[in-house]
C-alpha cells in the first residue's frame, strides 16, 4: 500500500459513492469517470515531462535517488540552479567564447525563417493545385504524394555532395531552401483553399485584380486558421529537426539547440543534468507558440474536416 | 461539400484567367525540387548499382547489392523487426489516439484546451530528445517507469526494458506512442466535429447504446480522417530510424541487443556508415521505397479510399 | 498586406526579422580571423585541455589554432561526407577507435595523411608503445598518431571489501580467485537484505566483454584484418561471462552506463569495476560521495603469472589530406602528443597516461590521489602499461562489435533456457556464424584496396 495505490482507491471510491447516491442520475457518475480518467491520461503523459523539471533542478548527485523530487528537508542541498549555470556557463572556443544563448537564438532565427518561408511559397503552390486547372496538375499531385514517401536518409549523401558543389556548407541557407516550397505544406494549402468559394475569386478577375492579388488579399485572408496550424507544426519540426544541422553546419557558433544538448550525451560526456536543463528550456517557446495558436490549430483541421 | 475536384466555373467574361498563374505559383516547388531533389534522386538512383568504399572508388556490380539485401539475414531481420513495429504500433496507435479524442470530446468545460494541451505536448520534444530521455525513463533499478510499476504492482523494478530482447520492441512502441497519441488525436478531435449531432440523438432515441452509437454513426463519419491518420502512421513507421537510435545509446549496440532494434532505415545507416558503401545504402532506400509505396496501395486499395 | 496571412505569421515574421538581426551581429564576432589550422575532436574535455595548452604553441610558430568540438556520431558522419564530396576538411581530427572506417578503400584514396615516413624518421613508433599504433595502420601504412595507452585496471569499493569484509586483494591472482573470494561474499537480495555483486558485465557483452577478450590477446581482428572473435578462446571468455551473469553461483550484475551506473556504484550494489585510466576521472566527477572509499588493483590473470591488464578505448590523432598545411599540422601533432612541455601536468588532469614511454617516469604521475586512498594511481597504471595488449584496426570494425554482441546476447538466452546443456557448443557455434557473418560483409568487397 503506498502513494499510488492509495490515490487509485480514493478515485474509485469517489466513483463509487456518486453512482450509489443517485442511481437515477448515472451521468454525474460517468462525467466523474470520464474525468478521473482525463486526469490519470494525463498524468502519465505528464510525467516524463515533471520528471525533466524535477531534474533539471536537482543537484546532479541526486538524479536518480528520488523520483521525482527528494523530501522537502532535503531540497536546500538538493535542488538548486546548477544544471542551468553549467548550462550557461561561456563555452570556450577559440573563435571566442560561446554562450548557450547563442544556441537559443539560432534556432529561434531558422524555426522563425523557415516558418515565414515555407507559409509564402507553400502556400503559393496550394492554391495553384486548388484553384487553376492546368495541363500536368494530376501528374505533379501524384509526383508530390510519391515523393512523401521516400525515406530522406536515402538523399543524404548526395544533397550532401551537392551543398558542397554549391557552397553552402556550414551555412543556413543549406537548412532553409531545399524545403522552402513542400509537398506537405502544398498539400496542407490546397487542402483548405478548397473550401475558398469560387465566386469571390471570379469577382475580383471580373474587377480586374491580379492574380496575386487575389491570392494575397482575398484568399489568404479565408485561410488564416490553416496558416496559424502549418506555422506550429513548420516552427516545431524546425526547432526540434536533429539531422540537418548536425550534417551541415560545420561552425561551432551557428548549431542549433538539439545539437548541442546531444553532445552533453554522448559516450564521453555525461552530463544529463545539463541536457535535461536545456531540454526544459527548449521546450518554452514550443509551449508558448502551440498556447497561442492551439485555437487555430484545432478550429482548422475542425474546418477542413467538415469539408469532407 | 464534394471532395477533391473542383473546376473554376466556366463563364465567358471580360478577363479569362491567366494561363501562366497557375504555372508561376508551382514554380518555386518545380524549381528546388528539380534542384535539390531531381539531382540526389538521380545520383541515388545510379549510386545502387555500385559499390563504393572510402571517398572514390567505385566499382560497377548490377544488380549485386540487391542481391545481397535479400540474402543478408539482417535485413530479414529489420524487415521483420519493421513490419512488427508498423501493425503493432499502429494497431496501438490509432486506437489510443482515437480512444484520447473520444474522452475529451464527450464532455464540456474549458478544462478540454488545457488536457488537449497535456496529450499534445510530447509532440514538443523532438525525437532524439525522447529517445534520451526515455532511456533514463525506461532504466531497470531507477527509472521512473520501473519505479511506477513497483508501487503499482510490487513487481517490475528490475526489468531491463532496453537490454533484453523480448522487451526492446514493447519499450520502442510504447515511446512512440507517447510521442504521437496526442499528435494524431487532434486529427481525430477535427473529425468528431464531423459527426453530425442530430443522427447521434436519433439513434439514441432508438435506443442504441453507446457502441452502436459509435459504430454506426460515429465511425462512417471519421472514416476519411481514420483511413489518412492510418497512412502517415504507417509510412512514418516504415521511417523510423531516430528514435530507437537515440533509445539504445546508452547501450553498445545501437541496433539493441541481437538487433532486437535494428529497423530498415537503420540498416540503411549502418551500410552507409558502418559498411561504409554508399551503393549499398542506396539500393536499401530503394527497396525500402518500393516497400512503402506497395504497403500504401494496398491500404489504400483496402480502405477504398481513392483521394489523394 | 502582412496581416492577410494572419496574425500568427506576422508574428513569427517580426521574431524572423530580429532573430535574423541578432544572428549577424553576433556570427559576425566569430567570423574574425581565419586560423591557420583546426583541429576538430570528439572529446570536449580532450579540446578543453588543448585550449589551455595552445597558446603557447601559437606564440611558438605564430599561428592561429581553432578547436573544434563535434560529438562522435556527427564527426564520422560529417568527415565521411567530406570526404566523399571533396570539401574543406578540418586539418586535424581526432577520432575515436571505430572510426577505422575511414581506412575503407583503396590506400591512396583515405582521407587522412600518411605520416609513415614522418613517424619513422621521428622514431615515434617507438618512443610510442608500438601496440597501441597497431590501431591505426594499415598495410603498413600508419595514418595516426595514439593518444593513449589506456590501461585496465579494477576499481573497488575499499571500504566494504577490506574495511568490512576484509578481504585482502593481493592474494588474488587469477579470475579464478576472484570467482572463488566473490561466490562467497555476494548476495541475491532474496533474504530482505540488499543484493550485493562482485563484478559488472554487460548484458550485451559490450567493452568489458572486449577488455576481457583482450586481455586474453582475442581481438575482433588481427593484423592481417582476419576476424578472430570465434576462436576457442574466445568461446571460452564468452561462455565464463554468460555464467558469471547468469549462472547459479553468478557474481556479476549488468548495471550499464549513465546514470544507474553511478546509482549502483554508490549504493554498493556491485563492489568491482573495470578502470582504464581515463574513468577514474569519470567515476571521481559522478561519484563524489564514495571518495576515500575507492581502490585500484591489477586485473586477475587468467592463467598464473598471465597478464595483468587489459585496454579500453583509443584515440588518435590524424592529419587530413585536405589540409592546407600539413607541415604545421605535424608540428601540432608532436606538441600535443609527444612533447610533455607542461610536465605531464594536462595529461595528469585528464588521466590519460600518454603513449610515449619516456612520459611515464615523469614525476607528476606519483602525485598520490586522496579518492582512491592516497594511490598514485597513473604511477599504477605506468607500471602495467607495457603490458598492454595490441588491438587491430579495420574498416569493420562497428560491424564486427555488433556481431560479437549479438553472439553473446544468444548465448546470454540459451543458458538462461538450458544452462550447461550444450551450452559450450552453442557459444562456439554462434560466435562462428556471427563471425562468418562478418567474413562474407568483407568478401562482397570487389574493390581492390590498394
Amino acid at each position: 500500500m503506498n502513494a499510488v495505490h492509495l490515490v487509485l482507491l480514493c478515485a474509485a471510491a469517489v466513483a463509487v459513492l456518486l453512482y450509489a447516491v443517485d442511481r437515477r442520475r448515472p451521468l454525474l457518475a460517468g462525467r466523474y469517470a470520464r474525468f478521473v480518467a482525463l486526469v490519470l491520461l494525463a498524468a502519465a503523459f505528464l510525467a516524463p515531462f515533471a520528471w525533466i523539471t524535477c531534474a533539471a533542478f536537482k543537484d546532479r548527485r541526486a538524479l536518480l535517488e528520488y523520483t521525482f523530487l527528494p523530501p522537502p528537508a532535503a531540497w536546500g542541498r538538493m535542488i538548486n540552479l546548477g544544471n542551468f549555470r553549467k548550462l550557461f556557463e561561456p563555452r570556450a572556443s577559440l573563435q571566442g567564447t560561446i554562450v548557450f544563448w547563442q544556441y537559443l537564438l539560432n534556432s529561434l532565427f531558422l524555426s522563425s525563417a523557415a516558418t515565414v518561408i515555407q507559409v509564402f511559397f507553400c502556400s503559393l503552390g496550394g492554391y495553384a493545385l486548388a484553384k487553376f486547372r492546368f495541363a500536368g496538375r494530376r501528374d505533379l499531385m501524384l509526383f508530390m504524394a510519391g515523393s512523401l514517401m521516400l525515406p530522406s536518409m536515402l538523399f543524404l549523401a548526395p544533397t550532401y555532395d551537392m551543398m558542397v558543389h554549391i557552397g553552402w556548407i556550414d551555412s543556413y541557407a543549406a537548412l532553409l531552401v531545399p524545403g522552402a516550397a513542400n509537398a506537405f505544406g502544398i498539400f496542407l494549402f490546397r487542402q483548405a483553399m478548397l473550401g475558398v468559394p469560387n465566386s469571390l475569386i471570379e469577382a475580383a478577375r471580373v474587377d480586374g485584380a491580379g492574380e496575386f492579388h487575389i491570392y494575397s488579399r482575398i484568399v489568404m485572408p479565408l485561410v488564416t486558421p490553416m496558416t496559424a496550424a502549418f506555422c506550429l507544426i513548420v516552427f516545431m519540426g524546425q526547432w526540434n529537426t536533429f539531422l540537418g544541422p548536425q550534417i551541415f553546419i560545420q561552425s561551432d557558433y551557428k548549431l542549433t539547440v538539439p545539437v548541442i544538448l546531444s553532445q552533453y550525451v554522448s559516450q564521453f560526456q555525461e552530463e544529463y543534468g545539463m541536457f535535461l536543463a536545456g531540454t526544459f528550456i527548449s521546450i518554452f517557446p514550443i509551449a508558448v507558440l502551440f498556447l497561442t495558436l492551439q485555437r487555430e490549430f484545432i478550429s482548422e483541421l475542425t474546418i477542413s474536416a467538415r469539408k469532407r | 461539400m464534394t471532395p477533391a475536384e473542383e473546376h473554376p466555373v466556366h463563364r465567358r467574361h471580360r478577363s479569362p484567367t491567366p494561363r501562366w498563374a497557375p504555372y508561376l505559383f508551382v514554380a518555386p516547388y518545380v524549381a528546388l525540387t528539380l534542384v535539390f531533389f531531381a539531382y540526389p534522386f538521380a545520383h541515388a538512383i545510379e549510386l545502387a548499382f555500385y559499390q563504393t568504399a572510402g571517398p572514390n572508388a567505385r566499382v560497377w556490380v548490377g544488380l549485386g547489392n540487391f542481391r545481397y539485401i535479400l540474402s543478408d539475414p539482417d535485413f530479414r531481420t529489420a524487415v521483420r523487426n519493421t513490419a512488427v513495429f508498423s501493425v503493432a504500433g499502429t494497431a496501438l496507435m490509432l486506437p489510443t489516439s482515437l480512444g484520447l479524442a473520444l474522452i475529451l470530446n464527450s464532455g464540456r468545460g474549458r478544462a478540454a484546451g488545457l488536457f488537449r494541451l497535456c496529450f499534445f505536448s510530447p509532440s514538443f520534444v523532438g525525437q532524439i530528445f525522447v529517445g534520451i530521455l526515455f532511456a533514463v525513463v525506461l532504466a531497470p533499478d531507477y527509472g521512473l517507469l520501473n519505479r511506477f510499476l513497483q508501487a503499482l504492482v510490487g513487481r517490475g523494478l528490475e526489468t531491463r526494458w532496453l537490454e533484453n530482447t523480448a522487451t526492446v520492441m514493447p519499450a520502442i512502441i510504447l515511446t512512440n506512442l507517447w510521442l504521437y497519441a496526442g499528435f494524431n488525436m487532434v486529427y481525430f478531435l477535427a473529425a468528431l466535429q464531423n459527426v453530425n449531432p442530430d443522427l447521434v440523438d436519433a439513434a439514441r432515441m432508438d435506443g442504441a447504446g453507446p457502441w452502436r452509437v459509435f459504430r454506426h454513426v460515429t465511425l462512417p463519419a471519421i472514416r476519411p480522417v481514420a483511413i489518412f491518420v492510418l497512412l502517415i502512421s504507417t509510412i512514418g513507421s516504415f521511417q523510423l530510424f531516430e528514435l530507437p537510435y537515440a533509445l539504445m545509446r546508452s547501450t553498445t549496440s545501437p541496433y539493441g541487443p541481437d538487433n532486437s532494434a535494428l529497423f530498415i532505415v537503420g540498416y540503411l545507416y549502418d551500410a552507409a556508415f558502418s559498411i561504409g558503401d554508399l551503393g549499398l545504402a542506396s539500393a536499401v532506400g530503394w527497396v525500402l521505397a518500393l516497400i512503402i509505396l506497395t504497403v500504401s496501395l494496398i491500404q489504400l486499395k483496402l480502405t477504398g479510399a481513392a483521394n489523394d | 498586406m502582412l496581416l492577410n496571412y494572419g496574425k500568427a505569421p506576422f508574428f513569427i515574421l517580426l521574431v524572423a526579422v530580429a532573430t535574423g538581426i541578432g544572428v549577424l551581429a553576433t556570427h559576425r564576432r566569430y567570423e574574425a580571423a581565419r586560423p591557420d589550422l583546426v583541429l576538430m575532436t570528439h572529446a570536449k574535455l580532450h579540446a578543453d585541455v588543448y585550449l589551455s595548452r595552445l597558446p603557447e604553441f601559437e606564440r611558438r610558430y605564430g599561428v592561429k589554432v581553432d578547436v573544434q568540438v563535434v560529438e562522435e556520431v556527427a564527426l564520422r558522419t560529417r568527415l565521411l561526407a567530406a570526404f566523399a564530396a571533396g570539401t574543406p576538411v578540418p586539418d586535424l581530427v581526432e577520432i575515436p577507435q571505430d572510426a577505422a572506417l575511414f581506412l575503407r578503400g583503396p590506400i591512396r584514396d583515405i582521407g587522412f595523411l600518411d605520416i609513415t615516413r614522418w613517424v619513422r624518421a621521428k622514431r615515434l613508433d617507438e618512443r610510442m608503445l608500438p601496440a597501441r599504433f597497431s590501431m591505426w595502420q594499415r598495410k603498413g601504412v600508419i595514418f595516426a598518431l595514439p593518444h593513449d595507452v589506456h590501461p585496465v585496471m579494477l576499481a573497488y569499493r575499499a571500504d566494504i571489501v577490506e574495511d568490512e569484509l576484509g578481504i585482502d586483494v593481493s592474494k588474488i591472482a587469477t579470475w579464478d580467485d576472484f570467482a572463488a573470494m566473490a561466490r562467497r561474499i555476494v548476495r541475491y537480495g532474496d533474504d530482505g537484505r540488499p543484493a550485493r555483486y562482485a563484478l559488472e558485465l554487460q548484458d550485451d557483452g559490450g567493452y568489458l566483454l572486449q577488455a576481457l577478450l583482450l586481455q586474453r590477446g582475442v581481438g575482433l581482428f588481427d593484423a592481417a584484418g582476419n576476424v578472430t572473435f570465434d576462436s576457442d578462446v574466445a568461446a571460452d571468455t564468452v561462455a565464463w561471462a554468460v555464467r558469471q551473469l547468469r549462472g547459479p553461483h553468478r557474481i556479476a550484475y549488468s548495471l550499464g552506463f549513465g546514470p544507474t551506473l553511478w546509482e549502483g556504484m554508490q549504493d554498493g550494489l556491485v563492489l568491482f569495476y573495470f578502470a582504464p585510466d581515463w574513468r577514474t576521472r569519470t567515476i571521481e566527477e559522478y561519484a563524489p560521495s564514495l571518495a576515500g572509499k575507492m581502490k585500484l588493483m591489477a586485473l586477475p590473470a587468467w592463467t598464473p603469472g598471465g597478464r595483468r591488464t587489459s585496454t579500453w578505448g583509443a584515440t588518435g590523432l590524424a592529419a587530413t589530406r585536405g589540409g592546407r598545411n600539413p607541415e604545421l599540422a605535424k608540428k601540432l601533432m608532436e606538441f600535443l602528443y609527444v612533447d610533455q612541455t607542461d610536465g605531464g601536468r594536462s595529461s595528469a588532469e585528464l588521466r590519460i597516461l600518454p603513449a610515449v614511454r619516456a612520459a611515464w617516469s615523469l614525476p607528476v604521475f606519483d602525485t598520490p590521489d586522496p579518492y582512491f586512498r592516497g594511490q598514485p594511481i597513473l604511477r599504477l597504471y605506468s607500471r602495467l602499461a607495457g603490458d598492454v595488449p595490441p588491438d587491430y584496426a579495420s574498416p569493420f570494425i562497428t560491424k564486427a562489435q555488433n556481431k560479437r554482441d549479438s553472439a553473446f546476447a544468444a548465448a546470454s538466452a540459451y543458458y538462461s533456457l538450458h544452462g550447461e546443456d550444450g551450452f559450450v557448443d552453442f557459444v562456439r557455434a554462434e560466435l562462428r556464424r556471427q563471425a562468418d557473418a562478418v567474413r562474407a560483409v568483407i568478401a562482397r568487397n570487389q574493390i581492390t584496396e590498394q
